[in-house]
């Protein structure tokens, strides 16, 4: 892991497109500016754990799942319809 | 030209699938290398379907159409989402949720649905902290049947449910 001392104004790249900015910090907190390309993903990481966490959820109760709905059968070339939507 | 895959998933069997039907994720949360899944149709409740992992033989999901149970749901799609699955018209993609079950009580995690690119066979999980939505959103047509003592009946709202267990 990098770690690296930053002031107030200056900046971290992160590949050639990616540029975090330190635009404030006080009172223990920081506030960054974060330049990234649109399709790049930036969400603070108790959100991404939170999701991380649901998944495992998801995951882990399959088993007991499986005995209620039964087997898979062939593969599916398109995801299940229900309900259109609008 | 397509070549057929065997796979030993411990969760769901054997499984044979062809390559154009690989499902190729951006890694889900939680599972860092994870990336080519399928999917497999449900032999009981159609509106569901397996999401099974190529990856790890121990790992697989059970998704739904979120409109099935959540004919409103407007799910947290950004641009953003859709151009990194190579979409431009927010129609051409294939959202699903994962389910997870407790107890008697089935739910859909309406926070980060799984969003597919059809025809390239891309896909990835949204990160969203939607406060509009749970990633325990229980299914309607079950809440319904516990109000109604145990009932089986399934006939409101045409939400379908999973058979009761034996």
């Amino acid at each position: 892991m990098l770690v690296l001392t930053r002031r107030q104004g200056e900046s971290v790249r992160i590949g050639p497109d990616i540029r975090v900015t330190v635009v404030a910090s006080s009172g223990g907190q920081v506030r960054v500016a974060i330049d990234a390309p649109a399709d790049v993903g930036i969400f603070r990481e108790e959100i991404f754990e939170r999701v991380a966490t649901a998944n495992v959820e998801a995951a882990s109760i399959t088993e007991h799942v499986a005995s209620r709905v039964g087997p898979a059968r062939g593969p599916l070339s398109r995801a299940p319809r229900g309900n259109e939507h609008e | 030209m397509s070549s057929l895959i065997r796979f030993e998933s411990r969760r769901v069997g054997p499984i044979e699938v062809l390559a154009e039907d690989v499902l190729t994720f951006e890694p889900l949360p939680g599972f860092p290398n994870r990336t080519r899944f399928v999917l497999m149709e449900h032999a009981d409740a159609s509106e569901m379907a397996w999401l099974v992992s190529l990856d790890d033989p121990d790992l697989a999901f059970v998704v739904a159409n979120p409109w099935t149970f959540f004919p409103s749901y407007d799910p947290p799609v950004s641009k953003a989402h859709l151009s990194g699955l190579g979409i431009e018209k927010r129609e051409e993609v294939e959202i699903l949720c994962l389910v997870t079950l407790d107890g008697k009580s089935i739910h859909l995690n309406l926070v980060a649905p799984l969003l597919i690119n059809a025809s390239t066979r891309r896909a990835l999980q949204v990160v969203s902290d939607d406060r509009r939505y749970t990633t325990r959103a229980p299914i309607p047509a079950l809440k319904s049947e516990r109000a109604e003592g145990g009932s089986t009946s399934r006939s409101e709202s045409g939400g379908k449910t999973l058979p009761s267990s034996p």
